[in-house]
């Protein structure tokens, strides 16, 4: 992989990869190590990586596995409980909660998913992974994929639809522009 | 097949569009467009998915991390291979590589302006000079910041509690125009610390190096003037025992807006 090939990746895969992490992490600095981990390894791992397209894959992979491995488990993010009761919404509420979907009350709701979900649905919100890619990328079986999400999205609705856990949910940091070097 | 099974299908089906010709979905499709209730549902779930991937796509990293990770590819020219011609290939730097190199350029950076037991007259007097001097090696050298973090009182607090020096107060104008990205301890030869608080202006950096004048054995300081030392404008101030040098490549005109309260 050349410097040209390495900068073009990091310009395409970049600003998706962070949004994935951010929405593992809710945790801007984080998301930013495990967004500069991945590109790293990436890096050294470059002859490994013959074509280029793989590189995406490669890229959302070793992320996901690092969270699974010394984030997750270090317990650094503490697992948001999801209210598996469902919520009857009304049709007014379910109107408020639709002109208020924003960024951070996106990640906010992803936050509060069922960590099996979190990771598949911002996949597929990101718009750049097939469901196939998906999983793929997540080691999941297809029909694993297509039901997690469907109830992913299930759960969604439940929390933006929901007053009170959209006023009671604490906000997800949001970055400007977090810096890196000094 | 049934209503809920289409469901779950279709519950792959990117709001994009991309997955339109994709065989599996096909028949779900198919199923939605004869159902009445299946596609209103099915609608419905497309404009939220909209909603979704529009509120996510929104969200930028930081410019700056791009920056660094590009920054720290570092490009060797490979001895030329037997089957296949020389290319570059991207390494990084191990941060303890990263770390080692950095305790040494600091050390020979701040050594100059330290002359304790041993003063060195190539190495010449102990004057704001070769302050300055040091201060533009620290900033060339990139190093990593120690602690990221956008709030002043939280990254004050943190030095505090290593024994870092920090300023007592920081200009009004550079606090608020610019973003505060992180600050890095430095050890001095003779034990004592200084540091750096970086704050990114656009694509630029200003970097404070604060350190105790006590620790600088009466070295004489010249205050409130522009230096140029290579590609950084450098600017000191102090206030009480602290004394606080600006490092940017910013221009003073750019700067000088910055430090209307320096």
């Amino acid at each position: 992989m050349t410097k040209e090939e390495f900068t073009a990746v990091v310009d395409r895969w970049y600003d998706p990869l962070y949004r994935f992490a951010l929405s593992l992490c809710s945790n801007s600095e984080d998301a930013l190590d495990l967004t500069q981990n991945a590109f790293q390894k990436l890096a050294r791992n470059q002859e490994k990586i013959r074509d280029l397209s793989k590189s995406k894959s490669w890229l959302f992979s070793v992320l996901h596995r690092e969270f699974i491995d010394n984030y997750r488990h270090a317990k650094r993010f503490p697992k948001t409980q999801f209210d598996t009761a469902p919520l009857p919404p009304d049709e007014q509420s379910k109107q408020t909660a639709e002109r208020q979907i924003d960024a951070s009350l996106a990640l906010e709701a992803l936050a509060q998913l069922d960590e099996r979900f979190r990771a598949p649905i911002t996949l597929f919100y990101l718009q750049d992974f097939s469901y196939k890619e998906i999983s793929e990328t997540l080691e999941l079986p297809i029909g694993t994929v297509m039901s997690r999400l469907r109830r992913a999205k299930d759960q969604l609705r439940q929390i933006l639809e929901s007053p009170k856990k959209n006023t009671s949910s604490a906000p997800v940091p949001f970055p400007r522009k977090a810096q890196e070097n000094g | 097949m049934d209503r809920e099974t289409a469901k779950e299908i279709l519950s792959a089906y990117r709001p994009n569009g991309t997955d339109a010709l994709d065989d599996n979905l096909q028949a779900a499709l198919e199923q939605a467009r004869r159902d009445p209730e299946l596609n209103k549902w099915f609608e419905s779930q497309i404009d939220f998915d909209k909603r979704q991937a529009g509120a996510l796509a929104s969200i930028k990293g930081p410019e700056a991390g791009k920056k660094a990770i590009l920054a720290t590819a570092l490009f060797q020219d490979e001895a030329e291979p037997i089957e296949q011609p020389a290319k570059k290939k991207i390494v990084f730097v191990n941060w303890w590589r990263q770390a080692a190199a950095a305790a040494v350029v600091a050390f020979a950076a701040l050594y100059s302006v330290f002359l304790y037991d041993r003063p060195d007259p190539e190495l010449g007097e102990l004057s704001h000079a070769s302050w300055l001097h040091s201060v533009s090696i620290l900033a060339d050298s990139a190093l990593p910041l120690d602690k990221r973090g956008n709030q002043i009182p939280a990254i004050h607090q943190w030095l505090d509690q290593r024994g870092a020096p920090h300023a007592t107060s920081l200009p009004g104008s550079l606090t608020h125009e610019t973003q505060l990205a992180g600050c890095r301890i430095f050890d001095l030869p003779n034990g004592k610390k200084a540091s750096l608080v970086c704050f990114a202006e656009g694509s630029d950096f200003v970097h404070v190096f604060t350190v105790r004048k006590s620790d600088l054995q009466g070295m004489p300081i010249q205050e409130q003037s522009w230096e140029r030392q290579g590609d950084w404008n450098l600017f000191a101030w102090s206030e009480g025992d602290m004394l606080m040098t600006i490092a940017s490549k910013l221009s003073p005109e750019a700067l000088t807006p910055l430090l209307s309260q320096a």
